[in-house]
């Protein structure tokens, strides 16, 4: 065989076995939640959030995690405290007060990212009686943490609310605007 | 020299007026330019101007008519268009509307009954819920996802037992929507 056709095999092979290992990993039984549980505590962050995010896709109505999430929503990695909170939000997690003052201290960040992801944690919880805390973010300088603020009040506010987000139907960007409108229309079909 | 000059204008030239003719420098059409687009005989034409009416003028209510009228339209994606851009702009819809739009949940293809329930959860049409409800069983994964999301949101505490069953299907993305439904429900006054 010529050389040219030896790499042209090898290239081939090369392929296939991508094929059946990307084959393998789709096909790969689900980690176990115990074993899900146990990475919670790993000291690598990756290992903690990619963990978390398989907790919420496979195992989302487990109870079983959820004391072990809700110590990480004061770790000091804003990475792992911040995916905890979604996690949280995600399960509908039945959380304490000082469980919920810590997904609270996420909206007190100076980086945005954790404010939003603050704001997309409280969307997910029974938590009506925070409304007054989020109506502040509806004047916030940056507009995504704006928009998560219309969502987050889209479902936990009621008719009291419309009045606040009002003002943003006349906002110059279209997609905050439309957010606005969203959870005002949401609000006024509460009963 | 004078080659050289001369062949940078023509270029300066050529770019100038391709960066004229391009969409980018072209004007926006007016609402009213978009709504007389609705009248096209060119489906691609008509979706468009539905898709741009959402985008640039999500609080003006002018082209409601005409939108309604296309939800019976003969071309599929139009119609599946018209019902999805009623629904992001919460348009106020009839008995009519709300008929030809549950119509759409019948439809042999699945891309249009998913399009059917994305708009219902835009309308206020608590009503539809009994239309919505035989989708649970559904033997498309993604057509139960988006029936769960749309009973979430039009439905009330007696939808929870349908959606219950759900809580154990295979599918973890449907389990997801099923509980997240379940949650929504059970928090409505």
């Amino acid at each position: 065989m010529s050389e040219h056709g030896k790499k042209s095999v090898g290239a081939v092979v090369a392929l296939l076995a991508v094929f059946v290992a990307s084959v393998l990993i789709a096909r790969a039984e689900p980690p176990s939640e115990e074993k899900l549980i146990k990475d919670l505590k790993e000291p690598l962050h990756t290992t903690v959030v990619s963990a978390l995010s398989n907790l919420e896709v496979y195992y989302p109505n487990s109870p079983n995690s959820l004391p072990a999430i809700k110590k990480l929503l004061t770790d000091k990695r804003p990475r792992i405290r911040r995916k905890a909170a979604r996690v949280l939000g995600a399960m509908h997690a039945d959380l304490d007060p000082a469980a919920l003052k810590d997904v609270c201290n996420l909206l007190k960040a100076s980086d945005p990212n954790e404010v939003q992801d603050g704001l997309q944690a409280l969307r997910g919880l029974k938590v009506p009686h925070l409304v007054p805390e989020i109506i502040p973010f509806l004047q916030h300088p940056n507009e995504w943490v704006v928009r998560d603020a219309c969502r987050t009040l889209g479902v936990l506010g009621n008719k009291d609310t419309i009045p606040s987000l009002e003002p943003l139907l006349n906002h110059p960007n279209a997609a905050v605007k439309k957010d606005a409108q969203d959870a005002v229309f949401k609000l006024k079909n509460k009963s | 020299m004078k080659t050289i000059c001369k062949r940078s204008f023509i270029g300066m030239l050529a770019v100038a007026l391709f960066a004229l003719a391009s969409p980018v420098s072209a004007a926006e059409k007016t609402e009213d330019q978009l709504i007389a687009d609705l009248d096209s005989p060119r489906a691609e034409v008509v979706t468009a101007a539905m898709l741009k009416l959402e985008k640039n003028h999500p609080t003006s209510t002018k082209a409601f008519p005409k939108l309604k009228s296309l939800l019976t339209d003969a071309r599929q994606p139009v119609r599946r268009k018209a019902a999805r851009v009623l629904g992001v702009l919460h348009a106020d819809v009839n008995d009519t509307d709300i008929k030809a739009i549950t119509a759409m949940l019948k439809a042999a293809d699945v891309q249009e009954v998913m399009d059917a329930l994305k708009s219902l959860r835009g309308l206020k049409a608590p009503q539809t819920v009994p239309d919505i409800l035989p989708l649970l069983k559904s033997s498309t994964p993604n057509v139960i996802r988006d029936a769960c999301r749309t009973l979430a949101v039009l439905g009330n505490k007696d939808t929870i037992p349908s959606l219950e069953a759900l809580l154990n299907h295979p599918n973890a993305a449907v389990k997801k929507d099923a509980q997240d439904a379940i949650f929504a429900l059970k928090n409505k006054p």
